[in-house]
């Protein structure tokens, strides 16, 4: 059953991938003028241009120039960084696992902060807790994530002491988790914010179910009411939430990895982006964009095993 | 004026929201009064004072230049970009959320389709690799970040447009010989609006912060310009000695987003008292 409901959604994301290549691919067209002159600055040589222009086969038909572009992204090869001369696909590799680690941080810090935020509000609703995680919630999406970082490594890393200010640890599996510390919570405050007041709506909704009040008239104590009946049933809406967000999350890297010098996909994009090496950013922004229709993917497979009565 | 004073006062959001964007746009337009420093003025005598000399009230960066106008003008920035960009976005996302949802089918199956892969990819993403394309100028930041926002407006009119679609007011208009671009102006568009409002208000707020991160990753507005996102970019090295430049920075920033988006909470449980 859900093997099948697996296929069926995977089918389905195939017209979106095809469609983020025909995003990926228009960036290039873009550009005014001309792209290689562009990448390569005033100062290239005539033969340089041509090169480039070349193995980029900018010489050809647009229709030509798209189909070997989606052909070649359809194979997994992103082509070669104007730069490194590397292949964009190597450079992806060598970055991706540290924005693995800091997207998963940032999960962590939004679901295990937020979803007890949301529940505590809901259930004491008009209380100064509920104003409290209100107010939280509403500062974590109106800050800056750049100011957060910067605030948090001057005052947990600078002054305390307790994190290392840069950087993504020497290797250690201690030294690695305690670099991602501030990161992670840089990066997670927002979604937090998100998960906090969706956690609160979907509680309020499901508390005022009837299965709450049968809980309830069977004497059972409230926090087993809160967390095993309501929680349960809120359940969906914010998983659902959580998927939807990674996408900003995955955005928020370049910013995070910026700020804590972390060598990530993040930097990696924004220095393609500031020396316009297209094919890197090019290559990111698709990576990005399969991640983000992955974890969408995995979220829309949860939701049968969450509730039985999600058809799957 | 009795209705609006009443209304400000069961809506505290509207009333604090729109103090804060009226301090804002203030401060922006009397830059050149509530300072006498040129923002991009550079005194290397100057550098790095510290806040509250009589001269400058928050003190000079690194080029000794008047940190007080930097924000005032850099608020300019702000103000401009944010608005102008949720012009676009309700511009592109209204033609395109009214074509899906009014006539349905495959149009709305292509236009959904368009809007899916555009969502494959963060908002910031985008609007990134845009400026990076085009160069970075005000004009096209404006157009990166409204382009980027689009599908979320889109998607946001196209449902309200299907509500709308449904009524029977509609049915009768059309039974009546009125055309669908009469029908679209006269009876959807109207009923439509104040979820647009709503969405654009908070919209804006949204876009002021992605103009702020744009330009502290040094793909917006470019130099001399004064932006708020550039000052902390400048400043965060000097944090440890000079912590004024980020925080009088990035304090605006926080404020001002804040007040767009109590704003257009404010706005939306006054016009649909359902959703608090």
């Amino acid at each position: 059953m859900l093997g099948r409901l697996a296929l069926q959604r995977l089918l389905a994301a195939i017209p979106t991938l095809f469609g983020a290549i025909v995003v990926v691919f228009f960036v290039l067209q873009l550009i005014p003028g001309d792209p290689v002159r562009a990448m390569l600055g005033e100062n290239a040589s005539a033969e340089e241009v041509e090169e480039v222009r070349d193995s980029l086969g900018l010489n050809d038909p647009l229709a030509v120039q798209f189909l070997r572009f989606a052909g070649r992204y359809a194979t997994g090869d992103f082509g070669v960084s104007i730069f490194s001369r590397q292949p964009v696909i190597e450079e992806i590799g060598q970055r991706l696992p540290s924005t693995i680690q800091l997207a998963l941080g940032g999960v962590l810090v939004a679901v295990v902060l937020g979803v007890p935020m949301g529940v505590l509000a809901a259930a004491r609703r008009g209380s100064l807790i509920d104003h409290l995680s209100l107010g939280t919630s509403t500062l974590g999406v109106t800050i800056p994530n750049f100011l957060v970082g910067i605030l948090l490594s001057f005052a947990f890393a600078s002054k305390l002491g307790w994190f290392p200010t840069l950087g993504a640890g020497s290797g250690g599996l201690w030294s690695t988790i305690n670099a991602l510390v501030l990161p992670s919570l840089t990066l997670g405050l927002a979604g937090m914010a998100l998960v906090a007041r969706m956690t609160r709506s979907a509680m309020i909704e499901a508390l005022g179910e009837d299965y709450v009040r049968t809980a309830n008239a069977k004497g059972l104590s409230q926090r087993r009411v809160v967390y095993w009946h309501a929680l349960r049933n809120a359940a969906i809406p914010i998983v659902t939430i959580v998927g939807l967000n990674f996408g900003h999350l995955l955005g928020g890297t370049v910013v995070v990895e910026l700020v804590f010098a972390r060598p990530g996909l993040g930097k990696l994009l924004l220095d393609a982006l500031l020396a316009r090496d297209y094919p890197v950013v090019q290559g990111v922004c698709f990576l990005i964009a399969v991640l983000f229709i992955l974890v969408n993917l995995i979220v829309d497979l949860l939701q049968p095993l969450l509730d039985p009565r999600v058809q799957a | 004026m009795n209705t609006a004073l009443s209304i400000l006062r069961r809506h505290p959001s509207i009333a604090i929201g729109g103090m804060i964007v009226l301090v804002v746009v203030g401060a922006a337009l009397l830059a050149p009064w509530l300072s006498s420093y040129d923002p991009a003025a550079q005194n290397l005598i100057a550098r790095l004072r510290p806040p509250g000399t009589p001269e400058h009230l928050l003190g000079t960066d690194r080029y000794g230049r008047d940190v007080l106008s930097r924000v005032l003008y850099g608020a300019r920035v702000s103000l401009v970009v944010g608005p102008a960009s949720v012009l676009i976005a309700v511009s592109l996302g209204l033609s395109l959320g009214l074509t899906a949802g009014y006539f349905g089918g495959r149009t709305d199956m292509l236009i959904g389709r368009i809007f899916d892969v555009m969502l494959a990819f963060p908002s910031i993403l985008l609007a990134l690799a845009i400026v990076a394309a085009l160069g970075p100028s005000m004009g096209n930041m404006i157009l990166a970040i409204g382009l980027s926002m689009t599908p979320t407006f889109g998607r946001v009119i196209r449902s309200a447009v299907i509500a709308v679609r449904a009524r029977d007011y509609i049915a009768s208009a059309r039974a009546l010989g009125a055309g669908h671009l009469f029908t679209i102006v006269t009876h959807v568009l109207p009923n439509i609006l104040s979820s647009v409002l709503v969405v654009a208000t908070v919209a804006i707020a949204s876009a002021i912060l992605v103009e702020a991160t744009m330009s502290f990753l040094g793909l917006g507005v470019p130099p001399p310009t004064a932006t708020w996102g550039s000052m902390v970019a400048d400043g965060k090295g000097m944090f440890l000695n000079a912590p004024w430049i980020v925080i009088s920075a990035g304090l605006p920033i926080t404020i001002t987003v804040l007040g767009f988006s109590l704003l257009g909470d404010g706005i939306r449980d006054w016009l649909d008292p359902r959703s608090k």
